[in-house]
């Protein structure tokens, strides 16, 4: 038998050894067919008919049935397992086709098959070889054995071939086999077009169950019909166990298994990263997380924030402490050096004030920061880096140039608070006599001033200072106009507002298109400041704000002025009349001769006062001044320019007027034709008028005919007058703190008066550099210093040092004075005659 | 000219001002007055010292920030005005005459 022989040989390398598989060789030889490996025409899948053994499942045995060659294989409890093949033949597939195709040499049996038969033949032959690489080892020892068979039987006539068939039982040989020992011709299919009509029926049909695998569950539901019988078994085998030992029945004995060879695979995976990552969660780290999630709780509810971007910024993880987890990136600790970044916005991770402001661009800096710090060599000067352009770095600049300034300016701005000079301890004192022995010897010489800063910056260099005013609201903060007071030197005006915290550069600066002549703040609304300028126009700033153009303007004003407007003020004054509530009206007085009121209501709206008539005011009387004013009337100028004014305190509606003529002029607001009074004594232009603040009906006027004098509002000539130079005096200021102090400046130097001290000659005279004009006085009013404007564009503060002590009733102290005055001017008068009573 | 830069410039005027620095959140300096390695020194340790001083404003009261550091040294004083986004350092000898 040599298909059995080669079987055989086939069969050790094959299986390795294994006794199953030796009885399985057994089994095969007596097969004769053994075919798993059927075919069919039209099927691939095996149907369930019967088949014979492929492989045993190792537990039962393999009962074999001799006769016949169907082998069947059952287990220990008699279930047929035997393993269905694959391939199964259709037995009631019509064999003539089979007899066709195993037509044999000798047969004379057509052995014309259409290509399609042989196709599927083929086909078939194919599946066969590929299941018997499935099914592995025996199945393709079968095939071959079975194809030595039959090429061993190639006389064998059909009818044994069929009765080889038949012995399968309903299996075929793999008729696609045969077709490779005997080729047969091929006899070309001709198609015609009949049988593209052919209707060719397809037939579809389920298939049946393939069983690929079934492993039969070792376990048994409890309540199952074999539990029962299981169980016992269970328990017999269990007894069986225990019978074993130490049973003379049963000898152990050793075995020895062959081990298959162990295989080598190696797998590569990914490294697995590991990272490093330490967290200090500080209060304010905490705290600030906190923040984010009720922000962005807030933002969810759908308020409307300025939160914008409070989702983009990465959000910390929590320590431990923390039950609720925050999505986001790990921060990097504050235990980490130079994560200031992080640590930064983690300080503002909470606020959510001005951070949609900033571009928000950084994201949170690599891990590898820390070492960079320390070592960075680079240095970035760029001068167009947007944080540059941030303005928090501005507001920061500024209070950082507030800072410097205070470093070298402390010690003269606690003078001028009146505080104590902190002393620098670290400052190396020289060796000659401290300058506190200086300043010994100067108050021993009595009252002076000394100067403590100076107002000034390269903008303000070169012009003149015209007006000073302070701030209602904030006494440290000053507005300095600047403008030429002479025609011919016309330049374009300035008008700064500078802080007492900075000498060295004003806080706001307005450019104006002629020269600032007079200013003024406002009570009401104290960031309004009304500015006169030389052309005439009256313009609004609001200093809130760093635009360099005017709230509003006067220029399409029908009403403004046409010439310098000298004077600008604002008043509270009871609008009754119209029946408002008080209100505050800017009144101003120019060169044209009118006093005009402005409202602010809606835009700028003038409405004349008064307008200044001319006047020839006789010494004697101010009654006359009514017929004065019908003479003047064939003058050419009709209007008096005005050059000052000044409200009563106690009278809002009564103001003082004083003229180019050298008139001062009482007047109402409620009648604007004729003058309450007239004020006769200046023989030159008026420059200042001002009420005392302490006794309301005594005022002070200044004028170019170099006198200072000082008026009683019920007399018509002067109380005091006061003579202390040749030379024009520009402006007089009374001192906010004492009633018989007052300061005044003319060219060339500084006056401070006391007329508690003396009514003849200032207490304080000083003089500035030559060549310098003084051009405006003012006293401060939260200490007792005097500022002093020049024409050199500077602005000097001077503390009054050793000043008298202000008397208790300031009032009556100063009319006592001028009492006193007046009686001694009287009598001396009375001396030397009558016509020197009034004053010159 | 913008107005930080006429602010830097004034304030790098006034007296006794040795330099003005801006650095960024990262440690680096954007802008100076400074020569290169003076700066560098600066920004980098000024940068942690602020950081720490922020620290401790916030451990205290985390409601609370830190808006201005000042260190007085014997030759000069630092003024460090920290931001979220930049810090600001001026170094300036008061005392010099």
């Amino acid at each position: 038998m040599s298909a059995s022989a080669k079987g055989r040989s086939k069969a050790p390398s094959m299986a390795g050894g294994a006794p199953q598989k030796s009885m399985l060789r057994s089994t095969f030889q007596h097969t004769k067919s053994s075919m798993m490996v059927g075919s069919t025409r039209s099927q691939v899948a095996g149907s369930s008919s019967k088949k014979s053994v492929v492989l045993d499942d190792g537990k039962g045995g393999v009962t074999q049935r001799s006769k016949g060659p169907n082998v069947v294989v059952l287990d220990d409890a008699g279930n047929d397992v035997t393993p269905q093949p694959l391939l199964a033949v259709d037995p009631n597939a019509p064999h003539h086709t089979q007899s066709k195709l195993f037509g044999q040499g000798g047969t004379d049996s057509s052995s014309v098959g259409t290509p399609t038969d042989f196709m599927s033949q083929a086909s078939i032959y194919q599946t066969g070889t590929g299941t018997a690489s499935v099914f592995g080892a025996p199945f393709s020892r079968s095939v071959m054995g079975s194809v030595s068979r039959i090429s061993g039987q190639s006389t064998a006539t059909d009818q044994s071939f069929g009765d080889e068939i038949s012995e399968a039982g309903s299996h075929d040989l793999a008729p696609g086999l045969s077709s490779v020992k005997t080729r047969r011709e091929e006899v070309k299919e001709v198609l015609t077009e009949a049988d593209l009509d052919l209707s060719v029926p397809i037939r579809l049909t389920e298939s049946d169950t393939i069983w690929i695998l079934d492993l039969v569950g070792t376990c048994v539901a409890n309540d199952s019909e074999n539990a029962d019988g299981i169980r016992a078994r269970n328990e017999k085998y269990k007894e069986l166990c225990k019978n074993r030992v130490g049973n003379d029945r049963y000898m152990e004995r050793g075995m020895q298994t062959f081990n298959d060879a162990p295989k080598n695979k190696e797998v590569q995976a990914e490294k697995v990263e590991l990272i490093d990552t330490g967290i200090n969660a500080s209060e304010w780290d905490m705290h600030d997380t906190y923040q984010d999630l009720a922000a962005k709780d807030k933002e969810k509810s759908g308020e409307a924030d300025a939160d914008q971007d409070l989702i983009s910024r990465p959000t910390s993880k929590k320590a431990d402490l923390e039950e609720t987890s925050v999505e986001g990136s790990m921060r990097q600790g504050s235990a980490l050096s130079g994560q200031s970044g992080r640590e930064s916005r983690a300080s503002l991770m909470g606020s959510s004030m001005q951070v949609s402001q900033f571009e928000i661009a950084e994201t949170p800096a690599p891990p590898t920061l820390p070492e960079k710090d320390g070592t960075v060599d680079g240095v970035i000067d760029d001068a167009d880096h947007p944080l540059l352009k941030t303005e928090s770095l501005q507001h920061d600049l500024f209070v950082m140039e507030r800072v410097v300034v205070q470093n070298i300016f402390q010690p003269k701005q606690a003078a001028y608070r009146g505080m104590d000079e902190l002393t620098d301890v670290d400052r190396e004192v020289p060796d000659e006599p401290p300058p506190t022995a200086g300043s010994m010897s100067i108050t021993q010489m009595g009252p002076n001033l000394e100067r403590l800063w100076i107002y000034h910056c390269e903008l303000t260099d070169g012009r003149n200072v015209s007006c000073l005013s302070w701030n209602k609201a904030n006494p440290d903060l000053i507005a300095v106009g600047y403008g030429q007071f002479g025609f011919n030197d016309q330049k374009g005006g300035l008008a700064c507002c500078w802080s007492l915290k900075n000498p060295k550069y004003p806080e706001r600066v307005y450019h104006c298109a002629s020269g600032v002549v007079s200013m003024d703040f406002s009570y009401q609304n104290p960031s309004l400041l009304a500015v006169g300028l030389y052309d005439g126009t009256v313009a609004i700033y609001n200093v809130r704000s760093q635009e360099d153009s005017p709230v509003l303007d006067s220029f399409e004003n029908a009403g403004k002025h046409s010439a310098p407007v000298w004077q600008l003020k604002w008043v509270e004054r009871d609008r009754g009349a119209h029946g408002d509530e008080r209100g505050e009206v800017l009144v101003s007085v120019s060169a044209d001769g009118r006093v005009v009121q402005w409202s602010i209501r809606k835009g700028l709206e003038a409405s004349d006062l008064m307008k200044l008539k001319r006047t020839a005011v006789k010494q004697t009387g101010a009654g006359k001044g009514k017929e004065g004013s019908k003479k003047s009337e064939g003058l050419i100028f009709r209007f008096a320019p005005g050059l000052c004014f000044d409200f009563s305190a106690k009278d809002p509606n009564i103001y003082l007027a004083g003229t180019e003529e050298g008139h001062i002029h009482k007047c109402s607001c409620s009648y604007n034709e004729q003058y309450l009074d007239s004020y006769a004594g200046h023989t030159g232009p008026i420059y200042k008028i001002t009420w005392s603040p302490f006794a309301p009906d005594i005022f002070l006027s200044c004028s170019a005919d170099w006198s200072v004098r000082l008026w009683s509002h019920d007399m018509t000539s002067p109380a005091i007058n006061f003579f202390s130079s040749t030379r024009s005096v520009y402006d007089v200021c009374w001192s906010p703190s004492s009633s018989t102090v007052f300061g005044c400046v003319n060219e060339g130097a500084v006056e401070i008066w006391d007329l508690s001290v003396s009514t003849l000659d200032p207490i304080i005279v000083n003089v500035p550099n030559p060549g310098i004009k003084l051009s405006c006085i003012s006293f401060t009013l939260n200490s007792d210093c005097v500022l002093v404007g020049a024409s050199d564009g500077q602005v000097t503060v001077y503390k009054l040092k050793c000043m008298q002590p202000t008397p208790d009733n300031q009032g009556g102290a100063l009319r006592d004075i001028i009492q006193a005055t007046m009686a001694s001017q009287l009598q001396s008068s009375g001396k030397a005659g009558k016509k020197k009573g009034s004053g010159e | 000219m913008s107005e930080v830069e006429e602010m830097l410039k004034r304030i790098q005027g006034h007296k006794g001002v040795i330099g003005i620095i801006v650095v960024n959140s990262e440690g680096i300096p954007i802008r100076t007055t400074l020569d290169n390695s003076t700066t560098v020194q600066y920004a980098g340790l000024i940068h942690q010292l602020s950081n720490k001083a922020r620290s401790v404003v916030r451990d205290i009261d985390p409601q609370n920030d830190l808006t201005f550091l000042r260190i007085r040294s014997k030759k000069h004083e630092i003024m460090v005005a920290p931001d979220k986004e930049y810090i600001l350092i001026c170094i300036q000898n008061p005392s010099d005459n």
